[in-house]
């Protein structure tokens, strides 16, 4: 929509100005339109394509504030909004596509058996945003770093941007982010 | 809520949270920096007895080990979820979805009906999950393939009806809905004997060959993909579906790894990703009708392991189906007595491990079933399959027995090496070779290269390239083989310098190791040779093809396969040269070979032949040679590999010459797409495709639509071979082309320039290629009413051309058309007619009878005549004209008839008679005329002719 646009972009900038509450307004209006370029696009890429989040969130940048070349800070911000829209789009997805699973009872008939062969990844999303949570308790940047990287597809340096950190600092703070959750997430607990 | 302390596992304790956590942080920071010895003694003093913090930062550390890719992996492919249609979602283009009757890992089937339409017609749906192919540059690509399948029509196939994108970008297609059991469970139910399950069998036979001539290979043939009908049809499902759902190809080896057919009756090239061809899907009927008969399938393994299925598959020899029927009364034929020992001769040659050691065809076998059922003598003979595996099996034990963790990747890399290095597997004795190249590459292919990335086949060889000169110099004959391999691979990709350079350091370890007289000395020769031609040094390359042919006549004999290829690949590079004289002996010589042997490795000698044929304008026999060409590349390498495509777009091309426009630009889309996939976008032959179809479009009088692919051929090119390499030539010719239909003249101009320019450079100043350019200025001159300097062109032209071909020669025609026409409008209608009636006659000798060209032909005689005021000479001309391009086999364009149809009236209106006639023709005409760039030039030019007719009838000169 043509009015959402200066909406964002004052949003952004009060966001920048020190108004954590400009967050608040502007999540619906990323989310909704998140929402929108993801069921048409997220797909529209190939699998095992690093790219598909940095795409999308760019693509809704541009929709939302109207023009390509803001401001540095505003962009990072509004990844950064974004990022976190995307965390919640994608886990509200795997948990009400787990209640499908358990609830459908329609019966399939395995017509196609093909087999995939190194099939990586059964790591439920659920889980890792459980254990997001979890880090986030003792420490809220390292989460935030994750959610950034991985679920808003910020480059390190955007990320670095985003959080008013060195790079080198986000590189090291990740290390253990990573380690944490990996170790969270793979070992039976007891 | 959960916090980093209370997980059963962190060690925190929650009272000193923060502060421990920041402890922990910065001993994992300083002993991230040690290296792995130092950690152990740092951390025991750091932690100083606290054992639980000791234990928590090792820990971590230990898990920082694996993290590469787990987080990213798992969020993609809850990305990639999110677009599986829910099951609310009950429509689909125009069809109504019913119900869900099938599912897999690729997508889901439904019943479906057409909802609006008076009659309601079901059909099955498949529907894809999303993100297998929707990546908006394969849409082209699924779109043809698409449309290929749809084209298949046949009683015993399920019809490929309709497919789309959803909305949501999920790819569907609709298919013929069957309602039958499948083929198996048929058999049993009606307790089918032995010759009544072959007669079914054969059905199944026969579509299976129907497709292969289409060049559709089903690629997954298996009971359930065959359904019988309650009026007793089966009918075969998801034709060609497996590739048309993999569009990406063996090149990229991670996507392979994850894809793999339905390994109970997956042949053995299949598991070992070679290509894909005609012979896997007779094995695939092999492994049918064994099931058929025998009640189980040919390898069976108990405990559920693909990897002990594989090696069954890929290395043991099946029991004969006789055998195992004994053990199966309920699902196998009941009547064994019926059944002879040579029927399991049939089945196990059907399912030979060697592709060539199987029946060449679908039809085969069935014929052999049939010769069978009727005790007839079978083409099939027993243990010679059994000798030949052994040995196939033999030359690949390097890729069968690597370890468990390792053979899904191995699959995917000898996938891409398949393609890339198709040159080798012509040569058979390099296989031994080749399986030690894959696995060197393999190794050096990293876990961490390979995992999360799409490991590209550049990467492999740059990685293979630096790994040979580490660990192989001294071992220089293993070197030298290398060194080949990986020269061939990077040519394949188009990267001819580094191929070059490598395959030059492999000749020169193996003069030094084995002398010169050495087959593997001559492949190394052929290499350099070769890539010299292909960077389009055809002179220097000359030489160094005819020392090879000397070097292997003597070493092989005149008979053998390997001289007939290097003798084709001289005349390839004479080709190249302009000298098609010699060219043609030699490669006439090469077929000659081919053909005693065994008719199956002549593929580019029959297509250079079919080059230097259509040059002399023979294109009857160039149409035969292509078509046999395509076939067996069809037939021996698959419809996916590049050499099918370099026959798949000669015969394109050549159905150009041929009047099939439309017959062409569907080849060459064809073509294209293939090579897209295969060879990626900037590969010199898709340019080459690019420009052809570029051409046909320009052809069909549509520059609008030539106009990005003319444009990305010289993208392409220029990227490729830099600003002075002849093959540019063809491009930038075209491209000023294109412009010059649009009038835009003076780009034009410059256009051809530089295409002249460049052959230059190349030596190649005096060269068909050259003379055409000329003669193309001349025709811009011609547009722009420039005469005299038209006429000049031509001239040049047709002398140049005389130069090459010698003053008969066929290829003549348009120069003199072109010069003809520039006197003719000089006033000189006189010394026209005769170049116009060796026009006409070469065009008559060289095209059939109603081609656009012996058209074109006719009407430019017919309007000279009228000029020189033989009207009455011109009629019976010009009514041939028109005749034959309004019945023409291949429809005409609108304004190629039109032109004949105004060309006629002008003529009945200088003859002041049929006025009726005449103006009947001028107005049928009037459209056509309209559809063409060029039409007020055509007007003036008929009142121009008009006025010579008048002038010349009152004597006037």
């Amino acid at each position: 929509m043509a009015t959402e646009q200066p909406a964002v972009t004052r949003l952004l900038k009060e966001l920048n100005e020190g108004n954590k509450e400009a967050v608040d307004r502007l999540i619906p209006l990323v989310y909704d339109q998140l929402r929108r370029l993801a069921s048409r696009c997220l797909m529209a890429e190939r699998p095992g394509h690093t790219l598909r989040a940095t795409a999308l969130v760019h693509e809704a940048y541009v929709r939302l504030a109207g023009s390509e070349s803001g401001e540095y800070q505003d962009r990072v911000q509004f990844y950064a909004v974004a990022a976190r829209v995307m965390r919640h789009i994608l886990v509200d997805h795997a948990r009400s596509n787990a209640r499908q699973k358990r609830g459908s009872g329609a019966e399939k008939v395995p017509l196609d058996e093909a087999i995939m062969v190194g099939e990586q990844g059964s790591l439920d999303l659920l889980e890792l945003d459980q254990a997001m949570e979890r880090l986030a308790a003792n420490d809220p940047r390292k989460s935030q770093i994750i959610e950034l990287l991985f679920f808003g597809g910020l480059t390190y340096e955007e990320s670095a941007a985003a959080l008013n950190i060195s790079p080198a600092t986000l590189h090291r703070e990740l290390k253990l982010a990573k380690a944490w959750l990996h170790r969270e997430l793979t070992q039976t607990p007891g | 809520m959960a916090t980093p302390g209370t997980h059963p596992d962190s060690g925190l304790k929650p009272d000193s949270k923060p502060d421990r956590w920041r402890r922990i942080e910065s001993l994992f920071n300083a002993a991230s920096e040690l290296p792995d010895l130092e950690r152990a003694a740092f951390l025991a003093q750091a932690c100083g007895g606290d054992l639980d913090l000791l234990q928590e930062v090792e820990s971590l550390l230990a898990s920082a080990e694996h993290t590469l890719g787990f987080l990213q992996d798992p969020v993609q492919q809850a990305a990639q979820k999110m677009a599986v249609p829910s099951s609310t979602a009950r429509r689909v283009g125009p069809y109504e979805l019913i119900q869900l009757i099938g599912s897999g890992g690729m997508g889901d089937v439904y019943l479906a009906e057409r909802a609006d339409e008076q009659f309601r017609r079901r059909v099955a749906i498949k529907l894809m999950h999303p993100g297998l192919e929707t990546s908006h540059g394969l849409m082209p690509h699924f779109r043809a393939e698409r449309q290929i399948l749809a084209d298949l029509d046949h009683p015993n196939i399920a019809r490929l009806l309709d497919g789309g994108i959803t909305p949501e970008g999920s790819p569907y297609l609709v298919m013929e809905y069957v309602e039958g059991l499948p083929i198996d469970e048929y058999c049993v139910r009606n307790k089918l004997g032995v010759n009544q399950r072959l007669l079914l069998f054969q059905s199944v036979c026969a579509a299976v060959e129907y497709a292969h001539r289409h060049f559709v290979v089903h690629r997954d043939i298996k009971p359930q993909n065959v359904l019988v009908t309650l009026q007793g049809v089966p009918k075969l499902l998801d034709f060609g579906i497996a590739k048309l759902l993999d569009p990406d190809g063996p090149l990229e080896p991670t996507r392979q790894t994850q894809r793999l057919m339905t390994p109970e009756y997956a042949s053995p090239e299949q598991l070992l990703g070679k290509p894909i061809t005609t012979a896997s899907d007779v094995y695939g009927l092999g492994a049918l009708l064994y099931e058929l008969l025998a009640g189980k399938r040919p390898f069976r393994v108990s405990t559920g392991s693909h990897l002990e299925l594989a090696t069954l598959i890929c290395e043991h020899q099946p029991t004969a189906p006789r055998e195992v029927a004994r053990t199966n009364p309920d699902s196998a034929a009941p009547d064994l007595q019926a059944w002879r020992p040579e029927l399991d001769s049939i089945v196990l040659k059907a399912i030979a491990k060697e592709p060539s050691a199987r029946y060449a065809s679908a039809a085969q076998f069935s014929d052999d079933l049939g010769a069978y059922v009727n005790g007839y003598p079978l083409l099939s003979q027993p243990n010679t399959w059994r000798y030949r595996s052994r040995k196939w099996i033999g030359r690949h034990t390097a890729a069968t027995l690597v370890g468990a963790a390792t053979v899904a990747v191995l699959i995917g890399l000898i996938a891409a090496m398949a393609v890339v290095a198709h040159r080798a597997q012509e040569e058979r004795n390099k296989a031994e070779r080749e399986a030690k190249f894959l696995v060197g590459l393999f190794q050096a292919a990293t876990p961490e290269v390979a995992k999360g990335h799409a490991v590209t086949a550049r990467d492999l060889l740059d990685q293979g390239a630096k790994r040979i000169d580490r660990e192989l110099a001294a071992v220089p004959a293993v070197q030298a083989a290398m060194l080949e391999t990986m020269a061939q691979a990077y040519s394949s990709l188009g990267l001819y310098d580094p191929a070059k350079d490598l395959a030059e350091q492999s000749y020169r370890l193996r003069v030094k190791l084995l002398g010169q007289d050495t087959p593997e000395t001559a492949d190394a020769l052929y290499l350099i040779a070769d890539l010299t031609e292909q960077k389009g040094e055809y002179a220097k390359a000359e030489p160094l093809f005819r020392q090879l042919v000397a070097l292997q006549e003597k070493t092989l004999g005149e008979k053998d396969v390997v001289y007939a290829g290097s003798l084709g690949a001289l005349g390839e590079c004479l080709y190249w040269e302009g000298k098609d004289a010699e060219a043609e002996t030699v490669l006439r010589q090469a077929l000659e070979i081919d053909r005693k042997h065994s008719g199956n490795d002549g593929g580019e000698v029959r297509n250079y032949l079919a080059l230097v044929l259509e040059r002399r304008g023979e294109y009857a026999e160039a149409g035969v040679l292509l078509k046999e060409a395509v076939a067996i590349d069809a037939r021996t390498k698959g419809v996916d590999n590049p050499e099918y495509a370099i026959s798949l777009h000669n015969l394109g091309s050549a159905l150009i010459d041929q009047g099939d426009l439309n017959g062409a630009e569907a080849r060459l889309r064809e073509t294209l797409a293939i090579r897209r996939k295969v060879l990626g976008r900037d590969h010199p032959m898709t340019a080459m495709t690019l420009n052809n179809l570029g051409f046909v479009l320009l052809e069909k009088g549509e520059p609008a639509e030539a106009e990005p692919f003319l444009r990305e051929t010289l993208d392409v090119n220029y990227e490729r071979y830099g600003q002075h390499h002849p093959r540019l030539a063809p491009g930038l010719n075209n491209w000023a082309r294109m412009l010059q239909e649009e009038g835009r003249y003076a780009d034009a101009a410059k256009y051809y320039e530089q295409a002249l320019a460049v052959l230059r450079d190349g030596n190649m100043f005096t060269s068909w290629p050259a003379s055409q350019v000329l003669l193309n200025m001349g025709l811009l001159e011609f547009d722009e009413g420039h005469y005299p300097a038209a006429e000049t062109w031509a001239q040049q032209s047709l002398e140049m051309k005389r130069k090459l071909g010698g003053d008969n020669s066929l290829a003549l025609d348009s120069a003199l058309i072109a010069l003809a026409e520039a006197e003719l409008f000089q006033g000189d209608a006189g010394s026209a007619e005769p170049l116009l009636r060796q026009a006409l006659e070469k065009r008559q000798s060289k095209y059939p009878a109603k081609h656009p060209e012996v058209v074109a032909a006719l009407v430019r005689l017919g309007e000279d005549l009228i000029a020189e005021g033989k009207e009455v000479e011109a009629e019976p001309i010009l009514r041939q004209a028109v005749t034959a391009a309004r019945t023409a086999p291949f429809p005409l364009l609108k304004w190629q008839v039109a032109e004949a149809e105004s060309a006629l009236a002008a003529c009945l209106e200088a003859e002041h008679r049929g006025e009726e006639e005449a103006q009947r023709l001028e107005k049928d005409s009037e459209s056509g005329l309209q559809a063409h760039p060029r039409v007020v030039f055509r007007k003036t030019a008929a009142s121009r002719l008009m006025g010579m007719n008048q002038r010349a009838r009152r004597g006037v000169h």
